[in-house]
């Protein structure tokens, strides 16, 4: 027997007991790495969120290199330091165990992992292989669906790799679902951009919320609605939906989904007819009132309160409210734009804020959160392009491409689960010739992916972001990126070379695009770097040479606006007549010959702890906060379904069905139901998880976006 | 902590802000949110909470070890790691669920109001996310700290669980819902029985060691010669003659 003394014995036990103690600390982990307790921090770097435009710049704390920890930048002007969960999730995701590191290639025995240089040899050959078999005609042959995850320099490096190489068809996310506001504004007011910024809230008497759940949309906003009602503004909530924001509110009026446009023409008629307007403004500002007047006699007060589901009470107060006061800010929110009738309704809201002299001034205005983006892209641009490029197609084009198998390239760097009708555009993704993933996990689009090459995450690289209030941001690099993920604007800076030669810049880092992008637009020019890098707010687009300071508030010195004429357009004849449509496959269109069988009308939105259908889904933290897919039911529609509460259910639409635990809440209206937007299938978070709400909604599109609400549905007790 | 819960809209940042900065695993928090049904006669209604850092708490209470401890310096209610052998005993005798064994760590976690960024001049974690400021923390005492100002200024009231008072230190502006969700303290079964049984007679058995241990004493010094002594040193010795 060898000779260990007790002592030594009681020594290797200890150690035996305490590393099966540190083993199992590790069991059950998602994440390679330990989040912070408490303990000590190397260094704190400046970032940004990159979910929504609220843009709230952070501070990351890294330890022994790797970042552990996120909070919100206390001196940034719109956030205050507050922050939601969305951003907080990105530390866990960035360390998830089944991230993707390497590129892979998809072959008949499965992935195959290959080189980041082979992977980009592959995309530089089939796309060379397009140009040389179609030489005339290879233009819409590859595509692009954006945005880039990491930065806007990203954005410019692929826009200029696509254009550069004769290649238009650069799909935004805003041909799908946001293009109506920011199509609006440019035809109203002649800048697609939000006409005003946040801070006019604290000078306004009435801070409308048309369609804008802050609470959920965009968290760190509240602290301005809140303070808006300390400063005595009356907050005025338009959804037809109960929701955290109706808390805040001082008046909350419900109008059935996609009848917005109608209660504008009817508050519109009301002010009219009292003349509650100002027709000194409208003779010197405006163009179209004439049109305007005869388009808002349909809808009387009982018109108006027949269409919209409200009281003729609700809609002669509103109007009353609107009228008697001489400051209105009215944030337009998103949902107003996924509809198909989306663009008359945003056109009727301008109209209302133009005839009451409200778009310009102190606590005056309009806020388009979603049209944030400075300008100066397309400016810049054109000087990135083939001589002989053709125009850009529309999504719904390009999608078209697909189907009819002309599409040979396909540049995924989204989520094609965006559009509607998933499953019909997921088939045509699979009959693309070859498909690029750029992404994070082994997601949808990934499955669907010829070849993976992942990106790398914000926190491992450095860029400028945008935000709501047209302010301009830096996020610095905190940690080196893992495997062989690459930024962006790397991936198509080394595409965008190999395609082009020496006329593609050789960028060798996200510094040197923005200086370029700055140096070359004007509205730029004084958004110097230095300036951005040292601001924990951010610095306002435009800042041209002509300005001393960096300016907030609105867009249009001086009260003139970006139209031909300085005046706001009313009467824009290619769009049609001002008025008023039910949006298309509504169960309450008389047109709508499904309307029986598919009964009740559809919503969906996203929730607050989640953003889009992607990245947030990955996330342990968040699926733990979350309610997976749900749906809201009326008592009084679910008791005619003989549905209760926690029931299992089918949500069915004309071209597809969701499994749902159905929710009985008076927060939806009788013959409504809602269903958040983020769940999807790849991820295994319960929480998370869900069919892609996509997959039921019909293709409705307008002319400049896509329907994804107020269409015909039905409920189906599993 | 003083909250004001009408500035709540439950986005639960400070739920998951609490988690990256404590280390909490998810699923597990030190902190929540209560929703009221939307039915109910306030509308929606959110209430934010963590430890209510009682001054009459349960948890330290029935801690075996005293790891659980009220600290005076600044009257929060905290675990000492070293000595938490997390058996989870203050658990259930929490009434508002404020503690959880930490599924990787394996000891008992809980609020204590972020010590380390305190101690680095901060507000703890979930008063500097939250958007609207609906969590106020300062010294009750300092009567210039805004937590006191507003305590003076508003009205304020406590959840308090009916069955145990722990004079919780946790206030909520004007009125607040949900009330009825705390539950009774509870000590555990290995916990009462120490307290009311097995701590009895193992005191006993020490006592009676005691006792035992003073006969001895008291047999050295008073009592001469020792049979028992006297037993061995013979046999030793006749061992050594051979026999």
């Amino acid at each position: 027997m060898s000779d260990i003394s007790r002592r030594s014995f009681l020594k290797i036990g200890a150690a035996a007991v305490g590393s099966s103690v540190v083993l199992d600390s590790k069991r059950g982990l998602t994440s390679t790495v330990d989040l912070v307790d408490n303990d000590y921090i190397d260094a704190e770097i400046d970032s940004c969120c990159q979910f929504c435009q609220v843009r709230c710049t952070t501070k990351l704390q890294v330890k022994n290199g790797k970042v552990v920890n996120v909070y919100g930048n206390p001196d940034n002007f719109w956030t205050a330091g507050s922050m939601c969960p969305k951003g907080k999730s990105l530390v866990e995701t960035h360390y998830r165990k089944d991230r993707l590191l390497h590129p892979l290639r998809k072959t008949v025995r499965g992935w195959e992992k290959i080189s980041y240089k082979k992977a980009l040899q592959i995309v530089i050959n089939k796309i060379k292989g397009v140009r040389e078999k179609y030489p005339r005609d290879f233009a819409h042959r590859v595509a692009l669906f954006m945005p880039l995850w990491d930065s806007r320099e990203s954005e410019l490096a692929a826009l200029m790799a696509m254009q550069m190489s004769g290649f238009p068809d650069a799909c935004s996310p805003g041909d799908a679902c946001i293009g109506s506001s920011a199509t609006m504004l440019s035809i109203c007011l002649g800048s697609p951009n939000s006409p005003t910024t946040l801070d006019e809230c604290l000078e306004t008497e009435n801070f409308v919320l048309w369609g804008a759940n802050i609470a959920e949309m965009y968290p760190p906003y509240m602290r301005w609605v809140a303070m808006a009602k300390e400063r005595g503004a009356r907050v005025i909530f338009l959804d037809p939906r109960e929701t955290p924001t109706s808390q805040f509110s001082d008046l909350h009026l419900r109008p059935r989904p996609g009848t917005d446009g109608a209660l504008a023409l009817g508050v519109a008629n009301v002010l009219i007819g009292n003349e509650m307007v100002d027709a000194a403004y409208i003779k010197e500002k405006v163009n179209g009132f004439e049109t305007l007047k005869k388009a808002v006699r349909p809808y009387t007060l009982g018109h108006t309160a027949q269409i919209t589901g409200l009281s003729t009470q609700e809609i002669q107060s509103f109007a009353q409210i609107l009228g008697k006061s001489c400051k209105t800010l009215v944030w337009l929110g998103g949902s107003l734009s996924r509809y198909t009738n989306s663009m008359q309704t945003i056109q009727n809201i301008i109209a209302l804020q133009a005839i009451t002299n409200n778009i310009v001034g102190s606590g005056k205005g309009i806020m388009n959160v979603q049209g944030g983006k400075p300008g100066g892209e397309r400016e810049f641009l054109e000087h990135y392009q083939a001589p002989d490029m053709p125009k850009r197609l529309n999504i719904r084009k390009v999608l078209y491409n697909m189907k009819k198998g002309n599409l040979d390239v396909l540049l995924l760097n989204a989520s094609y689960r965006r559009y509607p009708n998933t499953n019909d555009v997921k088939a045509r993704i699979q009959n693309t010739g070859f498909v690029v993933y750029r992404g994070f996990f082994m997601d949808e689009e990934a499955e669907l992916a010829d070849l993976i090459i992942p990106g790398a995450m914000p926190f491992e690289c450095e860029g400028s972001q945008y935000g709501a209030q047209r302010q301009v941001v830096w996020r610095r690099k905190a940690m080196e990126k893992p495997g062989e993920t690459t930024e962006d604007w790397q991936f198509y800076t080394d595409l965008g070379r190999a395609l082009n030669g020496e006329h593609y810049p050789d960028f060798q880092s996200a510094e040197e695009i923005y200086e370029l992008f700055r140096k070359r637009v004007e509205s730029w020019h004084k958004l110097t770097l230095d300036k951005v890098k040292a601001s924990s707010t951010g610095v306002t687009w435009p800042y041209p040479e002509a300005y001393v300071v960096e300016k907030r508030g609105s867009m249009f010195l001086e009260g003139n606006f970006l139209t031909a004429d300085g005046k706001v357009e009313l009467d824009f004849k290619p769009l049609g007549p001002i008025r008023w449509y039910e949006p298309k496959g509504s169960p309450k269109d008389k047109k709508n010959k499904k309307a029986t069988d598919y009964p009740l009308i559809f919503i969906q939105g996203k929730v607050v702890q989640h953003w889009q259908h992607s990245f947030t889904n990955w996330s342990e933290y968040i699926g733990k906060l979350s309610q997976g897919r749900f749906v809201q039911i009326h008592p009084d529609t679910a008791k005619s379904l003989n549905i209760a509460d926690k029931d299992i259910v089918y949500i069915e639409s004309i071209v597809g069905r969701l499994k749902a635990t159905a929710h009985v809440t008076k927060a939806v209206l009788p013959g409504t139901v809602f269903t958040p937007s983020h769940p999807a299938p790849a991820n295994k978070i319960k929480g998370n998880f869900g069919q892609p709400v996509n997959s039921i909604v019909p293709n409705y599109w307008s002319k400049v976006s896509a329907q994804f609400n107020g269409f015909g549905c039905r409920l189906v007790k599993s | 902590m003083v909250i004001d819960s009408a500035k709540c809209f439950n986005c639960r940042a400070c739920i998951i802000s609490c988690q990256l900065e404590n280390g909490v695993s998810p699923g597990y928090s030190r902190n929540w949110v209560k929703a009221n049904p939307l039915e109910a006669s306030l509308g929606m209604h959110f209430q934010p909470g963590n430890c209510m850092h009682c001054d009459a708490p349960t948890c330290v209470e029935v801690c075996p070890t005293g790891a659980t401890y009220k600290d005076p310096t600044d009257g929060t209610v905290k675990v000492n790691k070293d000595l938490c052998i997390g058996c989870g005993s203050c658990i259930p005798a929490c009434p508002y669920d404020a503690r959880h064994r930490h599924p990787l760590k394996k000891i008992v976690d809980k609020c204590d109001y972020c010590e380390a960024r305190r101690s680095a001049g901060r507000m703890p974690a979930c008063v500097d996310t939250c958007p609207t400021q609906a969590r106020t923390f300062g010294d009750l005492n300092d009567p210039g700290s805004l937590v006191a100002k507003l305590l003076k200024a508003e009205n304020t009231v406590r959840v308090v669980n009916q069955e145990t008072d722990t004079d919780p230190v946790m206030y909520y502006v004007d009125q607040t819902e949900p009330m009825d969700w705390t539950v009774k303290a509870e000590a555990p079964m290995p916990i009462q029985l120490w307290r009311y049984g097995a701590g009895y007679l193992v005191k006993g058995l020490v006592g009676m060691s005691g006792l035992g241990v003073l006969i001895m004493l008291g047999r050295q010094l008073f009592v001469k010669g020792d049979p028992l002594h006297s037993v061995v040193k013979t046999a030793e010795k006749e061992a050594d003659d051979g026999k």
